[in-house]
């Protein structure tokens, strides 16, 4: 049964950053397509898909907490990030998109009156490790 | 309460076989059910992933850092509804805004 992203979390591994997120967009992947046309084919150009996949990047809105001890970490190696889906009825163990990546963007809150300040980052997987989607169980 | 640290969940395909990807961090249940993760090492971070209170996140840092042999700092996310009371607070503290200045006695 589908669910709502209510209950995800992202937690990295190495730097500690967390946070009260507000949106996590979704990976994108993607790989070329090798044209493996010759002169004996009639009809559609004929592919082939190419071996390596570009590990994709993802954004985070958040809420921007001043008083957290880490801060988005831009300046941090690469490390684990693990989202977490919220357990559906019956589970015990989060679904995760897990594997190692580091920031790309981060951008500041703007601060004006009467509204919650917050931040943007953006996360490159850097395909050393991952990114892997795990089911929950 | 059951405190039990087990590998992270994540796993991937390795020669047909479903292993452990991630070994830098390991996965906290508490009484069963999945609430965080913490560093795989005495020095990382202890991180819910579940709202939990605060009997329960000092009782498994203090686990944590038992089975680890060192602290482990825990990472506390924003209070979201906490920072909007105070929003709201501020707009009925009653001081004149800019918004009052066309609101004058007719």
């Amino acid at each position: 049964m589908a669910m709502t992203g209510n209950g995800t979390s992202i937690v990295f591994g190495t730097s500690g950053w967390t946070g009260s997120i507000i949106s996590i967009s979704g990976t994108s992947q993607s790989r070329e397509a090798l044209e493996d046309t010759h002169l004996g084919i009639t009809g559609e150009k004929t592919y082939v898909p190419d071996d390596l996949i570009e590990p994709g990047e993802f954004d985070i809105e958040f809420y921007w907490d001043q008083s957290a001890g880490t801060f988005p970490p831009i300046t941090a190696v690469a490390e684990t990030i693990t989202l977490s889906f919220k357990l559906k009825t019956g589970e015990s163990t989060q679904a995760t998109l897990a594997g190692s990546g580091f920031a790309t963007e981060s951008e500041g809150p703007t601060t004006t009156n009467s509204e919650l300040m917050t931040g943007t980052m953006t996360i490159q997987w850097d395909g050393k490790t991952g990114p892997t989607y795990t089911a929950g169980s | 309460m059951d405190i039990q640290l087990e590998p992270h969940p994540a796993r991937h395909l390795v020669d047909g076989e479903l292993v452990p990807l991630i070994t830098d961090q390991l996965m906290v249940r508490v009484d069963g059910i999945q609430v965080g993760y913490c560093g795989a090492a005495a020095g990382g971070y202890l991180q819910f992933t579940v709202p939990v209170d605060q009997a329960t996140q000092d009782a498994v840092s203090v686990h944590v850092d038992q089975q680890l042999g060192g602290r482990q700092d825990v990472v506390v996310i924003l209070d979201v509804e906490a920072a909007l009371e105070v929003i709201d607070d501020d707009d009925d503290n009653g001081e004149f805004t800019n918004d009052d200045e066309n609101s004058g006695p007719e």
